[in-house]
């Protein structure tokens, strides 16, 4: 096999830093820069100075199950939100900036978390392998970088000739794992850490990128039906990425991380085509990331997609979710929240199920008060649960935002 | 076969998204003498409309839309050159894109195969096509309708971008403006000057169908 930095696809708009690996990183911060981020993590304490309890005693009281304030709320603003904070909703940077200069990613973080009074600083992934096996790819300004022209693996011998990257040397994910250290290095040194938790992606999971990075989404689809053997050695052999990755990740000591679940797209079972397979695979991921020792952050999943119904049920058995495995969920709206809250409860889950972010953009706040209640209210019956919130639209005004966090702690209260 | 089980089967066919079967009973019916518009309006589309109704409520999957898609394409290729020498089919042209800057798909290939199914020629130029990409392929296939489709938030003001280039091109006027992609609302739709938009494909090709009409 072929030297592994042979496989990976020109990206077009690539940071200067692009090919340097994450101990030749070598990124300062300006005497206005210190300032600005000592500032952020001041507001963050200020913040935290307001309730009963601080974000980290609430968010560790969840998932040691013992008695809190209010529910923790966990929103997935993700990169594009957090940009909106930092120009102040001028459209001005663009998330891809973040994904090019890792110190505004980790301004931006800060940046949010002070803002919106949060209780947790979500850092979503930056892409999803996307160029790292084959074929050429180009950052944009308003998303993950795009692959350009075919996806990369066809056969079972073009998945043969690719290794598995290294995610401290290969593509962006150097300047994103300098983000994740630097953030919590900062927050340490300002005492932001000690009130507030941070949760960091090792998304996507093994099949969503396997879908977007080596087989494309709809040949990838097609092959779950047509070429299921490809299929399944693509995904295996990405899951060995998503667990290096997730390591990497843990490494840089989060309060907690996540890996998405974007099962839903496809039932377990295809006529002939079983797929359960998938879920050993993400038990072998939960159970190895779970282990070793030192530093244990907690680990769940994001997901429910439509369709995940079907799905939702093979976790426990498989140990894709459990003891010494992720933990729980954060759901999507798509998933039927009842039923999920209540086998979560009978598992003793983490768990929280989030609303649907077309009320929150269009900011119908009679519509967010009563979906709210109605998970709210399932989710004080289990002392892991929480609430969830979505993905913010890149529209979503931000005092919506601001009463929609509003509203979710005051229902939340106990 | 009787026509009508034909027909009946067709549509069983489609739902199950049984590609050989489907195929098999577009050539059987074409045999027994079927119009090819009724293969399509009664065979075929009903089952793409219930896997789309089992889609929305859950009960089909994302995985399904893009194996009927492309099942209505293969079938289309057989049906299309034998509804246009008969000039039948609604005639009509439609050219729809992911906008610059989104490589989304999979909604796009959904409203495609939903409009293909409802007889319209459906020209996909593909994703992150700038707005030029889609005049040069509304003009060269003298386009009745382009959709212009956003999955990415930042991107539906891109939607606008297309509306512009319509107008400058000379053709705004002579074609039906479509948009789409999550969060795409009323308010959005009438922000970029779009004519309409659907919240999932059936949606769309019913306002479209009561514009044109």
């Amino acid at each position: 096999m072929a030297a592994i930095e042979e496989q990976f696809g020109e990206m077009e708009n690539a940071p200067d830093w692009y090919g340097k690996t994450l101990d030749e990183l070598d990124f300062e911060w300006s005497k206005e820069e210190e300032l600005e981020l000592e500032r952020y993590c001041e507001k963050i304490i200020e913040n935290a100075e307001e309730e009963e309890m601080t974000p980290k005693e609430r968010f560790e009281a969840t998932w040691q199950k013992q008695d809190k304030d209010r529910l923790h709320i966990e929103v997935k603003y993700n990169v594009p939100y957090a940009v909106r904070t930092l120009d102040s909703f001028a459209d001005a940077i663009k998330p891809g900036d973040l994904y090019r200069w890792p110190k505004l990613h980790v301004k931006a973080h800060l940046a949010t978390a002070a803002r919106f009074k949060l209780d947790i600083i979500n850092v979503y992934v930056i892409y999803y392998t996307e160029g790292l096996w084959g074929g050429r790819t180009r950052m944009i300004d308003y998303g993950t970088p795009q692959l350009i022209g075919e996806p990369p693996i066809k056969t079972m011998e073009d998945l043969e000739s690719v290794a598995v990257p290294d995610p401290k040397k290969h593509g962006l994910y150097p300047g994103y794992l300098w983000a994740l250290k630097e953030l919590k290095r900062i927050m340490a040194k300002y005492g932001a850490d000690e009130v507030m938790p941070v949760e960091y992606s090792f998304c996507g999971d093994p099949m969503g990128n396997a879908l977007l990075a080596m087989l494309g989404f709809n040949d990838g689809m097609i092959m779950i039906k047509k070429q299921p053997e490809l299929f399944r050695a693509s995904v295996e052999k990405m899951a060995e990425w998503t667990i290096t990755f997730g390591q990497a990740v843990k490494e840089c000591e989060p309060d907690g991380f996540y890996m998405c679940s974007f099962m839903g797209a496809f039932p377990p079972r295809m006529g002939d085509v079983d797929n359960t397979w998938l879920m050993p695979l993400y038990g072998k991921i939960g159970k190895t990331l779970s282990a070793g020792e030192g530093n244990k952050p907690y680990l769940w999943h994001t997901g429910g997609q439509s369709g995940f119904e079907e799905w939702m049920h093979l976790y426990y058995p498989a140990g894709a979710v459990g003891p010494n495995s992720f933990g729980g969920w954060w759901f999507g709206d798509e998933h039927p929240f009842e039923p999920a809250f209540e086998y979560c409860r009978e598992k003793d889950l983490y768990c929280g199920m989030t609303i649907d972010d077309h009320i929150v953009l269009n900011g119908d706040f009679e519509a967010i008060e009563a979906e709210l209640k109605a998970r709210l209210e399932l989710a004080k019956l289990h002392p892991k649960h929480f609430c969830a919130l979505g993905v913010l639209d890149y529209w979503t005004p931000q005092p919506v935002f601001d009463k929609t966090l509003e509203i979710a702690k005051r229902l939340g209260r106990f | 076969m009787p026509k009508a089980q034909i027909l009946e089967s067709l549509t069983e066919a489609m739902v199950d998204i049984d590609e050989d079967l489907v195929l098999e009973l577009v050539d059987e019916g074409l045999e027994a003498g079927l119009d090819p518009v009724e293969i399509l309006t009664e065979g075929l589309q009903p089952g793409l409309e219930i896997i789309g109704e089992g889609f929305d409520n859950h009960t089909r999957f994302t995985v399904d839309l893009v194996l009927a898609g492309e099942l209505m394409n293969d079938a289309m290729a057989k049906l299309r050159p034998i509804m246009e020498s008969g000039g039948k089919g609604t005639g009509q042209t439609m050219v729809i894109g992911t906008v610059d800057g989104d490589i989304h798909n999979v909604g796009k290939r959904v409203v495609a195969a939903v409009f293909t199914g409802a007889g319209y020629d459906v020209i996909d130029i593909g994703e992150n096509q700038a707005a030029s990409a889609f005049v040069k392929a509304a003009k060269e296939h003298n386009a009745d309708i382009v959709g212009a489709s956003a999955i990415l938030g930042p991107q539906k003001p891109y939607c606008e971008v297309i509306h512009e280039a319509l107008v400058e091109a000379g053709i705004r006027d002579k074609v039906l403006y479509i948009v789409g992609g999550w969060g795409m609302t009323q308010e959005w739709c009438d922000r970029v000057h779009a004519d309409a938009y659907g919240d999932t494909a059936y949606e769309a090709l019913d306002r479209v169908k009561v514009i044109l009409s």
